[in-house]
C-alpha cells in the first residue's frame, strides 16, 4: 500500500462511524453536521407540503362543506373556544371537535399529533403556575425578590391547578380546530374559501403563489444542502460554514427575484394589468346553512358563558 | 416567538386586527405603485423565501446552530412596505396551513413579525449604512439591523403576553389567558432574545446581505422611500409642528419634577432628592419664559427643534466622517 504522505490528516484517521456533514463543534451533541439539520428540515416540510396538497381532500362530513362555509364555521368556534369562560363550554367544543374529526375521517391520532406540541408547550408554560404565584391567595411561603415575588399560596387548589388546566384545554381547542382545518382542507380550496370571504385578492393570490413557489425554492434549496453535503468529507470550521449558509441564502434569494421576474414578465405578457379575476364557486346548499348555524350558536353560547 | 391562539384574549386579537388592516392596505397601494417593483409575484417569491431561509441551521461559534427569520433581508433587499406584506404572508401560511402560530393571533404576530421587524430593520440599515459603507459598516449595520429588529419584535410580544392578566381576568381575578405579568413576561422574553436568537439574527442577516451586496441582488429603489430632500422637509414640518405641544396640560407621565413626583406619591427616593434636580439642562422646559405669550413659546419651541435637530444632524456628520472606512 502506498504511503499517505501527501493526504490531509483527517484522511488517515479511521473512523468507524460515519462522516458528519460540515458538522461544526465537536461532541456527541453535534455529531449531525448543520447541513444535514437543514436537510431534514427541508426533507420534512417538503413531505409536509406534498401531504398537504394530495391527501387532505377525502370525502367525509367536513369536507362535503363549502370551504368558504367550512372556514367561516371553524373560525366562529375557535372565536367561541377563545372567548368562553366556562370549562364546560370548552370540554364540550373539544369533544365537538373530536367528533368532527372522526366525522371527517381524520384519524383521532394524527389529530393529537398536530395538537400535542402546543398542548405540551401551554402546559410547561403554565407549570410554575402549579406554585401559585401567578393566582391571588395568601402567602405561605415568599421568596424572591419583589418583582419577581413568588409565593406558596393556600389558593393553589381553588386557582393554580383549574387555571392551568383551563388554560391548556383552551390551547388545545383552538389549535385542534386550526389542525382540522387544514387537514380536511386542501391548499386550492382553502384559498377559495378566503376568496369567498372577502379576503383581497391581492392577498389571496400571493397566499396562492407562494404555496406554489415554495416547491421551487424548496427543491433549490434542498439541491444547495445535497451539494454542500456532496462536496464535503471532513469537518469544516464554523466560519466556512458560515459563509456556505451565506452564499446559499442569497443563491436562493437571487433565484427567487429572477423567478419573480419571469413569472411578472410572462403574466404581462398574458395581459395581466393587475385586476384579479376570479371563479365565483357553487353555491351554498343545505348542509352548508345548517354548519353555519350550528358553528354561530356555538358561537352565541360561549358569549353567555 | 410566533403567538399561538388562547394567549392573547379576543379584544386583544382583533385590536391588533383593526390596528393592521389599514397598515396592509397602505402597504398593498405603497408597494403596488413603488417604481421598480416588478408586481405581486415578487411578495410571493419573498414569502417563499422567508420560509425556506428559516429551514436553514446558522452555525454560530460554539458549535450551536439555529436559525434567522429573514424578515430583516426582506425589508432591506425589498423595502420594508413590501417585507411587510410578504411577511404577512409567510404568518398566514404558517398559521393556516401548519397550524405554526395563532389564526385568530395573525394580527398581532403579524404586527410583531412583519411590521416591527421590517420597519425597525429597514429603517437601522439605512441610518447606519448612509452614504458609501465600507467593509465594516457594510456588515455592522445589517447585523445591528438584525438584532435590534428582533428584540423589538421579543419586547412587543412580551407586552402583548403581560398584558393579559390586566386586561382579561375573571370576576375572581384569576387570569383567563397569557397568565403571566410584565415582569415575568419582559425577561421571559428578552433573555433569550438578547443572548442567543438576536445573535443568529444578526448574524445571519449580515452574512446573507453581504453576499446580497456582493452580487448586486437589489430591488429596493431609494427614490420609493424618499432621497434626503424628502427626509429634509419630513423633518421641518416636524419641527414647525412642534408648537402643538403647548395644547397639552400637565406633565407627561412619568417625566415628574422631584416636587411634582413628592405631590403624587408623597415621598422622593433619596437617589432622585440627590440627582434629579442637578442640572436643570441647557433650555429648561425648552427655554420657555414661565409667563410668556403663546406665540413666543410656540417659537421657542421651534428654535429647540432646530437647535436639537441640528446638534443631532451634526453629531451623526461626526460619526459618519470618522466611521468612513
Amino acid at each position: 500500500m502506498p504511503p499517505l504522505n501527501g493526504a490531509p490528516s483527517w484522511f488517515k484517521e479511521a473512523r468507524e462511524t460515519p462522516c458528519p456533514v460540515h458538522a461544526a463543534g465537536r461532541g456527541r451533541h453535534h455529531a449531525r453536521g448543520y447541513v444535514d439539520r437543514s436537510l431534514d428540515n427541508i426533507t420534512s416540510f417538503t413531505k409536509r407540503l406534498i401531504a398537504m396538497d394530495n391527501g387532505t381532500g377525502g370525502r367525509g362530513a367536513l369536507q362535503s362543506i363549502e370551504p368558504s362555509a367550512r372556514l367561516f364555521g371553524l373560525l366562529a368556534i375557535a372565536l367561541a373556544a377563545a372567548i368562553t369562560a366556562h370549562s364546560i363550554v370548552l370540554g364540550l367544543i373539544i369533544l365537538a371537535t373530536a367528533m368532527l374529526a372522526l366525522g371527517s375521517r381524520v384519524g383521532l391520532v394524527e389529530l393529537v399529533k398536530r395538537t400535542a406540541p402546543s398542548a405540551v408547550f401551554a402546559f410547561i408554560m403554565m407549570t410554575p403556575a402549579f406554585l401559585g404565584f401567578i393566582f391571588p391567595g395568601e402567602e405561605t411561603l415568599p421568596m424572591g425578590p419583589s418583582a419577581y415575588k413568588t409565593a406558596l399560596t393556600s389558593s393553589q387548589a381553588a386557582y393554580g391547578a383549574p387555571s392551568v388546566f383551563f388554560f391548556v384545554s383552551r390551547v388545545v381547542a383552538v389549535v385542534s380546530l386550526a389542525a382540522l382545518l387544514s387537514l380536511t382542507t386542501t391548499p386550492g380550496a382553502l384559498f377559495n374559501g378566503l376568496k369567498r370571504l372577502k379576503v383581497p385578492p391581492l392577498f389571496v393570490a400571493t397566499l396562492f403563489m407562494t404555496f406554489r413557489y415554495l416547491f421551487i425554492l424548496l427543491t433549490i434549496a434542498e439541491d444547495a444542502a445535497l451539494a454542500g453535503k456532496s462536496r464535503t468529507i471532513g469537518r469544516a470550521d464554523t466560519a466556512s460554514s458560515r459563509r456556505w449558509f451565506a452564499s446559499r441564502a442569497a443563491l436562493i434569494l437571487k433565484k427567487a427575484m429572477n423567478t419573480a421576474d419571469e413569472v411578472g414578465m410572462a403574466m404581462a405578457s398574458r395581459g395581466f394589468t393587475g385586476t384579479f379575476k376570479t371563479f365565483t364557486g357553487p353555491p351554498l346548499v343545505g348542509r352548508d346553512y345548517l354548519w353555519i348555524g350550528f358553528s354561530l350558536f356555538v358561537f352565541f353560547i360561549s358569549l353567555g358563558f | 416567538m410566533h403567538i399561538p391562539d388562547g394567549y392573547l384574549s379576543p379584544k386583544t386579537c382583533g385590536l391588533f386586527f383593526a390596528a393592521m388592516l389599514p397598515v396592509w392596505y397602505a402597504a398593498s397601494r405603497w408597494t403596488m405603485r413603488s417604481p421598480g417593483f416588478k408586481g405581486f409575484p415578487l411578495l410571493a417569491l419573498g414569502a417563499a423565501f422567508s420560509f425556506i431561509i428559516m429551514m436553514f441551521n446558522v452555525p454560530i461559534p460554539g458549535g450551536s446552530s439555529g436559525h434567522m427569520t429573514g424578515t430583516v433581508v426582506l425589508g432591506i433587499v425589498l423595502g420594508p412596505w413590501a417585507a411587510l406584506i410578504a411577511g404577512s404572508i409567510t404568518l398566514a401560511l404558517q398559521a393556516l396551513l401548519f397550524g405554526d402560530g395563532g389564526i385568530l393571533a395573525f394580527g398581532a404576530n403579524s404586527f410583531n413579525m412583519a411590521l416591527i421587524m421590517s420597519f425597525s430593520g429597514f429603517y437601522i440599515y439605512k441610518a447606519l449604512s448612509f452614504g458609501t459603507p465600507g467593509r465594516v459598516r457594510g456588515i455592522v449595520a445589517p447585523a445591528v439591523a438584525g438584532y435590534v429588529a428582533i428584540n423589538l419584535c421579543a419586547f412587543a410580544t412580551a407586552l402583548e403576553l403581560g398584558a393579559q392578566p390586566i386586561i382579561a381576568v375573571d370576576p375572581q381575578g384569576v387570569p383567563l389567558y397569557a397568565p403571566y405579568s410584565l415582569a415575568i413576561t419582559v425577561p421571559a422574553m428578552m433573555i433569550p432574545h438578547l443572548l442567543f436568537f438576536g445573535p443568529i439574527e444578526a448574524l445571519g442577516t449580515a452574512l446573507v446581505l453581504s453576499y446580497v451586496r456582493k452580487q448586486e441582488i437589489t430591488r429596493h429603489e431609494n427614490a420609493a422611500y424618499g432621497g434626503i430632500s424628502t427626509l429634509m422637509v419630513g423633518l421641518l414640518v416636524l419641527i414647525l409642528l412642534t408648537p402643538i405641544g403647548l395644547i397639552a396640560s400637565g406633565t407627561p407621565w412619568g417625566e415628574w419634577s422631584v416636587a411634582e413626583f413628592s405631590g403624587l406619591t408623597g415621598f422622593v427616593p433619596a437617589g432622585m432628592a440627590r440627582l434629579g434636580e442637578m442640572w436643570p439642562g441647557l433650555a429648561p422646559d425648552y427655554g420657555q419664559a414661565g409667563q410668556a405669550s403663546v406665540l413666543v413659546k410656540a417659537g421657542y419651541y421651534v428654535l429647540s427643534a432646530i437647535a436639537g435637530s441640528a446638534i443631532i444632524v451634526f453629531a451623526i456628520y461626526l460619526w459618519g466622517r470618522l466611521c468612513r472606512r
